[in-house]
């Protein structure tokens, strides 16, 4: 058995680790190994380490509250970087991309408390990207204490609406994603009502997608290992792109 | 017992007034129905045993008529009341929006106050049961408004025609003009008719939490045919999207607030059928979901029970409310449409 070595700081991919038994294997040392970085506490300084220790791959959880030298250092990395987005997931995408629906307007609402706001505005700004290929410019935002709102416009014409509000409550995050047009397009994700949905309105109904029941832990892994294989990943890449864009939208005084 | 007499023969009539009223017939009876004189008038009116007219003139000199209900195109709206109101009729029902610019409003309300006319406006959105008890909820609890959004993905009228009448035939209304981004005249002439026609419906429920317009923060039309406007009230901020598409998907509808501790979401029934009030789905600070129980009565109706109340002296006839409501959504209308001509977003 050929297992590919996971090394993480912490508890929180045990279960993902279990759950692949004959693909990884915890390891001590990053040397060769699956390295998962927690965005919100991971330094800059030892993901260079574990990069120059000849990590074979990154996994970057938690990629809203990781600092701009975390993601700096992880561009100099020369390894495949997965970034494990909970409500933009691979496979939720991959869903919405094989509908190959043309939305004429795409809105995006999220709402999170104080330390999930700029995540789940990232996988917001992550939706609109998904639903449109184009560079997207943000046209107009606005921002009181506690919300924002944002038009966007995407290169091939589309249009977007992106609103968050930070709420004042502990509770996990979420996001409703419309995708307007004759086949209308819905996703909800919410962590703490543990739902997760993708429907496709058209003329006969709508359709529901089974959601795979995969941690996304283990989604993430899956993906670093298929990056191995030689899987092309853009995480980092459209992570960035997210970024520039939340960054525009917030400016400073929410983020 | 109510005698109402009908202007317009469109499918605001026969779809959605004549089916409402008929559920209501302990109420109201429907005794004269006229049109410009297109000639479907007659045909509608035999179906409820009333008398047809190929004019508001005669509708109104018409004595039997104690109601007058309007449903013509938007333009026409204030100037059928205060004909109503010369006429000597008690009660007035329009169809939104009561008026199309100040001037027009201050005349109508003017009017009304000095006569004593009672005024219902078809909003029915505002009349919706579900949404009083939204607004208990909110009222009552500890959250603070921090954003509305009210979304609508429209099919066709025609498909929910089907399912509450016998369809009239017609001829076709004349094509809208689509959405062209270039040109920005026409553009904001659309998005304006589309706020005081349409985003009407729940503009005053979002008066009802943010009374104070503050300032549009972009507005641009949405093609096919419709419009994307954000905008700030009481310091909150506000989201009004709608699109209107050819097929396909069945009507979404949707009114979303968030609080500082919960996201209420509304979902409104199609236009014109009748299947009870609203759905309301809360996501409590806990982030558990409740859904509120459905009421059998949809704002549709209640809108008429509300006229039906004023007539028997039961309601307080609220002009103020009512001026205020129209005021905001001409304001909006008028900053959205400038907002699109100067170039739609900023």
């Amino acid at each position: 058995m050929n297992r590919v070595p996971v090394w993480v700081g912490d508890a929180s991919f045990d279960a993902a680790i279990a759950q692949l038994p004959e693909r990884v294997v915890r390891s001590a040392q990053p040397r060769g190994a699956i390295c998962v970085v927690d965005g919100r506490r991971e330094r800059h300084e030892n993901v260079r380490t574990l990069l120059a220790e000849d990590a074979a791959a990154v996994v970057l959880a938690h990629p809203g509250r990781a600092r701009p030298e975390l993601i700096g250092a992880l561009d100099e990395a020369v390894v495949p970087v997965v970034v494990d987005r909970p409500l933009l997931r691979a496979d939720d995408a991959e869903v919405v991309s094989r509908e190959a629906l043309r939305p004429r307007h795409i809105l995006v609402e999220a709402i999170g408390a104080r330390p999930h706001f700029r995540a789940v505005l990232l996988d917001a700004v992550g939706w609109v990207r998904i639903l449109d290929a184009g560079e997207i410019d943000v046209v107009s935002r606005a921002r009181t204490d506690d919300a924002v709102l944002a038009a966007l416009r995407s290169s091939s014409g589309v249009e977007a609406t992106v609103s968050g509000a930070r709420l004042s409550t502990a509770v996990e995050p979420a996001l409703a994603v419309d995708g307007l047009g004759e086949r209308r397009l819905e996703v909800e994700l919410d962590v703490a009502a543990g739902i997760r949905a993708v429907r496709v309105h058209g003329e006969n109904g709508a359709l529901v997608h089974a959601s795979a029941d995969e941690a996304h832990e283990r989604l993430a892994l899956r993906r670093a290992l298929a990056a191995l294989d030689g899987t092309e990943v853009a995480d980092l890449d459209e992570l960035r792109r997210d970024s520039r864009i939340v960054d525009a939208i917030l400016g400073s005084a929410l983020a | 017992m109510h005698n109402v007499g009908i202007i317009g023969a469109g499918p605001g009539t026969w779809a959605l007034h004549l089916p409402t009223l008929g559920a209501l017939a302990a109420d109201y009876r429907v005794v004269h129905i006229a049109d410009a004189g297109g000639g479907r008038a007659g045909r509608i009116a035999d179906r409820v045993g009333a008398r047809a007219s190929s004019s508001a003139e005669e509708l109104l000199a018409d004595p039997d008529v104690h109601v007058v209900a309007i449903c013509t195109p938007p333009d026409s709206h204030a100037e059928l009341i205060l004909a109503a109101i010369d006429a000597g009729k008690r009660a007035v029902f329009c169809e939104k929006p009561v008026a199309t610019t100040p001037e027009e409003l201050t005349a109508v309300l003017s009017a009304c106050r000095a006569a004593g006319v009672a005024l219902v406006i078809g909003t029915n959105h505002l009349f919706d049961p579900a949404w009083d008890r939204v607004k208990h909820h909110l009222d009552t609890g500890a959250g603070r408004v921090l954003s509305v959004s009210a979304t609508l993905s429209l099919a066709p009228n025609g498909r929910y025609h089907a399912l509450v009448s016998d369809p009239v035939p017609a001829s076709a209304p004349p094509a809208r003009p689509p959405i062209d981004p270039e040109d920005r005249e026409l553009s904001a002439a659309i998005v304006r008719q589309l706020v005081v026609g349409l985003a009407i419906h729940d503009l005053p429920l979002v008066r009802d939490l943010l009374p104070d317009l503050e300032a549009v923060l972009h507005a641009r039309a949405v093609a096919p045919i419709g419009y994307d406007i954000g905008f700030r009230a009481s310091g909150a901020l506000v989201r009004l999207t709608a699109m209107m598409h050819p097929a396909g998907a069945d009507t979404m509808w949707r009114l979303t607030v968030v609080t500082t501790h919960d996201r209420v979401e509304i979902d409104f029934p199609p236009p014109f059928v009748h299947g009870g009030s609203a759905r309301v789905r809360v996501r409590d600070e806990a982030g558990r979901v409740i859904r509120f129980p459905i009421e059998r009565e949809d704002g549709y109706l209640r809108e008429w029970r509300a006229l039906a109340e004023l007539l028997d002296g039961i309601g307080a006839m609220e002009y103020d409310e009512l001026e205020l409501d129209a005021r905001f959504a001409i304001a909006l209308a008028d900053a959205a449409a400038t907002a699109v001509r100067e170039g739609a977003v900023r």
